[in-house]
């Protein structure tokens, strides 16, 4: 088992948001966004260097940007040098691949705009991370369906475990336009459950994680440590226990935020039923919010839960339990964030 | 590196591959041995809209536009090839990797005009890799542009050593989509009928495509099993240039094969193949070159490239090039880049391989891929020295 030294400890710095609709992630427990709200990356940004990117690009550009302005960086000691990027994405850049297409159809392929011609790449948001800040470190695109978000956290975990870089910007971005509404939402609507997932979420969401040594020796205020590498099990129960080990292994927390369905039980929402263990403060539901947010989902749970640690007088007091999952997928992953006590 | 010491020797041991010169790794590495070839006409995508109707595609059983999700199809065939060679039937729970450039694209772009019915779930691979590998754990998909299986040769590795897992599969896999053609298309040259690869007359890249994939093993597991090791990875460096969005950069290119020479103890002197990237575009080529230069100074691998055969596989390139690195050692003979190269400048004095498969006994080889947004990634691969 790989030893549980500070060296390969992982731990969230900073938690960005930019969700059209939502303001501060804590508005996340309040009303549905307005789902035509404007998005203003300019005001987040600048003007400079936005013309041609896409909307993706933009919106994970600003939850990038808003996350590393919460982890102090970079003036306080992260190196862009030693910064990497996983990007969690499934319908990024369809929009462009379906534009570009009826373009050359109709017009052969010189009337393509090589505007475009990135955006035609998958990578596309990832590499516009890197070059706006200047990252060099390992640069991920991950597009593994409802698990993506995990996979990307785990991914980050990995290369940061492994030393290839002391920083990982990790984003989850999905847009909502007509391609993607198109080909999703009608795979959304479940049995039993006709209200959800008539709707697609849009946004993105951002972490910033860096390796505990790293972060202590420049005096990082670390929210959570990514406790456990995850599984892709086929329910959500047997995702839990897969990283939690058995259901004891929450017995010891004193405050678990669980996310899940709406309405449901804490052990329930945990996927198995256990009389043992502590109930759990919120079972919150972000996709009942936000809609069905795919390559998203878990990282706006982790800023969530980064946004209610904070609130807390208690510090250190929060455990959370990521879940993410597309509804008409099998695979299910969780992960846990295990709350850094304050010294002192 | 703190982690260096709970890092095991890892191996590849079964190799799998399905591309226009054939339907398995050997077939492929015999073509690439004895003829050259160019690009056949295209007819997988509508033609009309292209100056440039040529590609290296794979030719169907069935009637064009007859086959769905092709990409997928043939990524499981290169896994159950890989999975067959190293014996590894009876395994379950392995992870996969699986890199690619244009994911199901093809097949997406055919619901976009109409043609076919196409699911969310299918523009990824997991569903499929679940229903038909059953010796497939967890599935993660990385969209790494061109690079994008070496991508995934190095996060397995990571993950071998990071979650200590005894073995991982490694796959790429990509088919021509029309989005991606059309940006080719615009960029190539007049008269383009194959790629030439560090040729002054070279005039562009043409898309080809097809699945490899490999299982990377730790030596424990292997020696529990008596496995049969095909040849060793010792690191995949990387970099990415965080400069320009589809404009390769010389600079970030030397800093992934520094990176991948630091991390594999190996020295540029070590090093006696390597396995270019080499597209044929204006760009690529004197930007590699240079960077090759910039680390190897004065020593002087001998250099082969797959791209005059295969086309750009995209997703699929890093690990067909592992593939062929890891039989020209099995084989001792180096498959020509092409008939002759009239070579640019900055490859003054390479060592290319051109005209014939030269035997050799390379021991050390480096595999290069490169991608959109300036994502390198660098494999180094060594001989296996025990007998079997």
């Amino acid at each position: 088992m790989i030893p549980e030294t500070s060296e390969v400890a992982c731990v969230i710095t900073g938690a960005g948001l930019q969700v059209p609709g939502v303001g501060a992630p804590l508005d996340l427990l309040d009303a549905p966004p307005d789902h035509d709200a404007g998005f203003e990356p300019k005001a987040i940004l600048g003007r400079k260097g936005l013309f041609g990117k896409d909307r993706a690009t933009l919106l994970a550009l600003c939850a990038a940007k808003l996350a590393l302005e919460n982890a102090r960086w970079p003036e306080e000691g992260m190196d862009p040098a030693r910064t990497g990027v996983v990007v969690s994405s499934n319908f990024g850049n369809l929009d462009t691949v379906e534009r570009v297409l009826q373009t050359v159809a109709k017009g052969g392929s010189a009337s393509a705009s090589m505007m475009d011609a990135p955006n035609a790449s998958s990578n596309v948001i990832a590499s516009t991370l890197a070059i706006r800040f200047g990252c060099k470190g390992p640069n991920y695109t991950v597009c593994s369906g409802g698990t993506a978000s995990i996979d990307a956290l785990r991914v980050a975990r990995l290369t940061l475990a492994a030393g290839r870089a002391d920083a990982m910007i990790v984003v989850g971005v999905e847009p909502r336009n007509a391609v993607v509404k198109a080909l999703v939402e009608p795979h959304l609507a479940e049995p039993g459950s006709a209200a959800r997932g008539e709707k697609l979420a849009e946004g993105a969401a951002a972490l910033i994680i860096e390796r505990a040594s790293k972060a202590a020796a420049r005096g990082a205020r670390g929210l959570f440590r990514i406790a456990a590498p995850y599984r892709i099990r086929a329910d959500r129960g047997a995702a839990t226990l897969a990283v939690g080990g058995s259901p004891s292994a929450f017995s010891d927390a004193s405050r678990l935020l669980t996310f899940g369905r709406k309405g449901t039980a804490a052990a329930e929402a945990l996927g198995f039923a256990h009389r043992g263990l502590p109930h759990a403060e919120h079972v919150v539901d972000i996709e009942d919010r936000l809609g069905a947010c795919h390559g998203l989902l878990a990282i706006v749970q982790a800023v969530l839960a980064c946004a209610l640690l904070n609130a807390r007088e208690a510090r250190g007091s929060l455990y959370a339990l990521l879940h993410a999952g597309a509804p008409y997928e099998t695979g299910r992953a969780a992960a846990i964030l295990e709350p850094l006590r304050v010294a002192g | 590196m703190p982690d260096e010491a709970f890092r095991e020797d890892l191996f590849i041991t079964g190799l799998g591959m399905i591309s226009c010169l054939g339907d398995s790794a050997h077939a492929g590495f015999e073509r690439m041995c004895e003829s050259f070839r160019e690009a056949s006409l295209l007819s997988v995508i509508d033609p009309a809209p292209f100056r440039l109707r040529r590609a290296y595609e794979i030719a169907d059983p069935a009637p064009a536009g007859e086959n769905r999700l092709r990409a997928t199809t043939w990524l499981v065939a290169a896994i159950r090839q890989a999975i067959a060679d190293a014996g590894l039937e009876h395994a379950r729970d392995l992870p996969v990797i699986v890199g690619t450039g244009l994911r199901e694209f093809q097949s997406f772009e055919r619901w976009c005009a109409a043609e076919r019915p196409f699911q969310p779930v299918e523009l990824h691979f997991e569903a499929a890799i679940r229903a038909e590998i059953p010796q497939a754990g967890d599935v993660i998909t990385l969209c790494n542009a061109c690079s994008a299986s070496n991508f995934a040769l190095g996060l397995a590795l990571d993950l071998i050593a990071v979650e200590q897992v005894p073995a991982a599969i490694v796959a790429g896999c990509d088919a021509i989509a029309g989005s991606m053609f059309a940006f080719t298309d615009r960029a190539g040259q007049a008269g383009l009928t194959r790629v030439e690869p560090f040729d002054r007359g070279r005039r562009g890249v043409i898309l080809g495509e097809g699945a490899a994939a490999v299982v990377l093993e730790t030596e424990r597991h292997i020696d529990a099993r008596s496995g049969k090791r095909r040849a060793r990875l010792r690191a995949v460096g990387m970099s990415c240039d965080a400069g320009h969005e589809t404009a390769p950069d010389s600079a970030g290119i030397a800093a992934a094969l520094a990176d991948a020479l630091a991390t594999s103890g190996c020295t540029a002197a070590d090093v006696d193949l390597i396995v270019a990237h080499a597209t044929g575009t204006a760009l690529n080529d004197p930007a590699e070159a240079s960077a090759i230069r910039a680390v190897f100074g004065e020593h002087r691998p001998r250099i082969t490239a797959l791209k005059g055969h295969t086309g750009h596989t995209s997703g699929a390139a890093g690990v067909m090039g592992v593939i062929t690195a890891i039989l020209a050692m099995e084989h001792r003979r180096i498959p020509p880049i092409s008939a002759a190269i009239d070579a640019i400048d900055e490859a003054a004095g390479f060592d290319l391989v051109t005209a014939a498969a030269l035997p050799a006994e390379p021991t050390c080889a480096l595999v290069n891929a490169f991608g959109f947004g300036g994502v390198n990634a660098v494999a180094v691969l060594e001989k296996t020295r025990r007998l079997q």
